[in-house]
């Protein structure tokens, strides 16, 4: 007979938007929850990314009196999975996403609000993209009230702190920081209002552990899954040196991010021969393995085109005890280009969909990445003006962190590749930097790269030449932000899958730590917070038992 | 611009107070977020800290330089980031407590000094020493204090967040020196 430590009725492994959102939604339903998170805050990856929800037809678009139109939303989808999505799954994320939405503004008290005028990412060149609507994102969240919890939950050092989009947008994206009101972001970060993903996470851990009282406890990994012989009936987690033994009545939830950290799992996966993350160290694939030990099934889809950067590490720069890796976005600021080796450039540097599946591209004949890794190129004109890393116009950056040469060719010669055709390239790309127009590969074409990482004084937000030296230059190395393109198989009722094609009763898996077979092949940044919110949803609901778990 | 003064007394004259001081390599390892210190000369050291900026933590180098130096009585020093847009400057001071001095009158913390306390309480830094000299007891009154400005466009941002960090870094450091100087002088 198994004698438990503890027993609730739905345990939530992972303490991201999947797993609250899976406690919420047991605990609404009666049932008594328990979060377990392996690090010793709550928030998860979700704490650390950007906050936005990509939600078609959501409800706040309908407040504005301009309702989204469901088959411009099913297109759109349709268009980001690229053929890779599991249809029945997509129709669901598509259908209960809103739901989900309206019921944590009307029930949770999370503060939405459309993103003002920021559009699709594939506006508006793919079907059925908007210009507006669809991005979410909260109010500033005021941290003082998550209580005891305020100084135990995550902010990230990857977006600007105590600010929410429409402010970034408003003071010029993220290339025009010098015109950033850095004097309101100081006031608001000792006031610790916290936007982006912290405000996100705040409003649902005061959702979940202030106003429903949710227990959760940190610093306390799952280290197995715990069965009877034919469903899940609970887990063991280590806490402060002790083995706990937790009943779980109704079902264990399994909500963490992927297996960033894991020291093989992406190279296996993820088509590239190195890997770093921006997310905490706990991102490591124990999905993968709880999972794996009790017969769950994989699934995955292309891995080229998921959520996932090429950025470099400040030496010095730690987080949560571990290297921080930024993502590079200076690729897509005027006066800047990537090239490969050989000196040429590969993509639309503004946006990241473009250059993406450039960078895993495999040359079967040479035996070798063309375009790995990506070098990122830029001259004085952006040093004068743009900021890399945090390092500011005429603020020196290390020789050990970008190499500096007075010519293209120089400059080639620091950096490995062939300065001479990235002389060639730079003269060319000079020769319509100016203007409007790449006609090589549509730089600035995407208002959503304008809006992001563009400089709207330009005539092309996202052109400039790169014709002053010196000349500057970094290789940029994979970093993944938790979304993996391999994770368990789960179903309609986010019910991960055995091997032998039948669920696992009383096992769920939802955000990155399940597959992304509902949305396929592409990506579109919110999409993956959306995951994590609707099927810790279905999951929540179908532990408990709901007769409807999309209602 | 940050800035911050820390003022304690303890139980130890000041020629031992200025014999423990003088040398930097006896309380380096007490600057929060120490990491390493090289001496230059006798007026310049580079000192290479771990800086806590919440989210995350830089390295930054300050070059430190004393501009004025008082036996037993006044260090001044600046200083100047190496890698950070930061600068600032600090002071010394120590002087002996006279034993048929008028008992000092009580000072009531302010908002200020409650506030940096609550922080100090709320990131693990509460002062632990508590020994204070006994009335008659000959001792030393040692303050130091600390400035610290942030350049650069987000100077407005990082200073606001330097501004409640310099009340803990200055107790954390002037608390440890005298409890290390009161430990020696019991034994």
């Amino acid at each position: 007979m198994t004698e438990w430590d503890l027993s609730f009725d739905v345990v939530c492994v992972g303490s991201g938007l999947g797993g609250i959102t899976a406690a919420i939604a047991a605990h609404d339903l009666g049932k008594s929850c328990l979060v377990l998170e392996k690090a010793d805050k709550l928030g998860g990856v979700c704490a650390y990314s950007g906050g936005e929800v990509f939600v078609c037809n959501n409800h706040k678009m309908s407040a504005e009196g301009a309702p989204d139109d469901p088959t411009a939303s099913k297109a759109y989808l349709d268009f980001l999975a690229g053929g890779y999505a599991d249809p029945a799954l997509a129709k669901i994320l598509l259908e209960t996403g809103p739901r989900v939405a309206r019921y944590m503004d009307e029930r949770a008290g999370v503060k939405w609000k459309i993103i003002n005028k920021f559009p699709d990412y594939h506006y508006p060149h793919a079907p059925g993209t908007v210009g507006h609507g669809r991005y979410l994102e909260v109010e500033l969240f005021n941290g003082a009230d998550l209580g005891d919890w305020q100084h135990k939950t995550y902010k990230t050092p990857h977006m600007p702190p105590g600010i929410t989009h429409d402010e970034l947008f408003e003071w010029g994206g993220l290339a025009c920081i010098l015109q950033w009101n850095f004097g309101l972001m100081g006031q608001r970060i000792m006031a610790d209002q916290r936007g982006f993903g912290p405000g996100m996470m705040g409003y649902f851990i005061k959702a979940a552990m202030v106003d429903r009282g949710i227990e959760a406890r940190v610093s306390t990994p799952v280290t197995r899954i715990v069965t009877d012989g034919t469903r899940v009936v609970g887990v063991v987690a280590e806490h402060e040196g002790q083995s706990l033994r937790i009943q779980a009545r109704n079902g264990v939830v399994m909500a963490i991010g992927g297996y960033d950290w894991h020291p093989d799992l992406p190279k296996y996966h993820e088509g590239l021969p190195e890997w770093h993350s921006m997310c905490q160290p706990s991102v490591a694939g124990d999905n993968m393995m709880l999972g794996g030990e009790i017969g769950a099934a994989l699934a995955g889809v292309p891995s080229y085109n998921l959520g996932m950067f090429f950025g470099y590490r400040i030496p010095g720069e730690e987080h949560d005890g571990a290297p921080l890796w930024r993502a590079s976005w200076e690729g897509g600021y005027p006066h800047a280009i990537w090239v490969n080796r050989k000196g040429n450039r590969f993509g639309d540097e503004s946006f990241y969909r473009d250059y993406l599946p450039r960078c895993h591209e495999w040359d079967g004949v040479a035996q070798e990445h063309p375009n790995y890794p990506p070098y990122l190129i830029f001259d004085q004109n952006y040093r004068d003006k743009y900021a890399f890393a945090t390092y500011m116009p005429g603020q020196p950056v290390p020789e050990e962190v970008l190499a500096c040469a007075d010519t293209p060719e120089e400059l080639g010669a620091k950096l490995g590749i062939d300065g001479a055709q990235l002389a060639r390239t730079l003269a060319h790309f000079n020769t319509f930097a100016d203007g409007t127009t790449d006609p090589d590969f549509g730089r600035g074409t995407y208002p959503w790269a304008a809006m992001m990482v563009g400089d709207k004084s330009r005539p092309n937000p996202n052109m400039g030449p790169l014709n002053k030296g010196p000349y500057y230059g970094i290789a940029l190395k994979p970093v993944g932000v938790g979304i993996n393109s391999v994770g368990l198989k789960t179903d309609h009722f986010a019910r991960v899958q055995h091997v032998r094609g039948r669920p696992i009763d009383g096992f769920y898996a939802c955000g990155n730590s399940a597959a992304a077979l509902d949305t396929g092949a592409g990506y579109q940044s919110g999409i993956s917070n959306l995951r994590g919110m609707t099927w810790g949803y279905i999951a929540g609901r179908h532990a408990a038992g709901a007769d409807d778990p999309y209602a | 611009m940050p800035e911050h003064t820390y003022e304690t007394t303890m139980a130890v004259p000041v020629p031992k107070i200025w014999d423990f001081v003088q040398d930097m390599d006896n309380w380096a390892p007490f600057v929060t977020g120490y990491q390493e210190h090289e001496k230059i000369s006798d007026e310049n050291s580079i000192w290479t800290l771990k800086g806590d900026m919440g989210v995350l933590s830089r390295t930054v180098k300050l070059d430190v330089k004393i501009t004025e130096w008082t036996e037993r009585e006044r260090v001044e020093f600046t200083l100047t980031g190496i890698n950070e847009q930061v600068s600032g400057d600090g002071t010394f001071v120590m002087s002996a407590i006279q034993e048929d001095a008028p008992p000092e009158p009580e000072v009531k913390a302010g908002a200020w000094t409650r506030f940096m306390t609550w922080l100090a309480r709320l990131f693990g830094q509460s002062p632990t020493r508590q020994a204070l000299p006994e009335p008659g007891d000959a001792g030393a009154r040692m303050s130091f204090r600390l400035r610290m400005d942030a350049g650069g466009p987000m100077a407005p941002m990082i200073n606001a967040m330097l501004a409640p960090a310099l009340g803990p870094a200055t107790e954390n450091l002037g608390e440890k020196i005298a409890a290390r100087l009161e430990e020696a002088s019991a034994s």
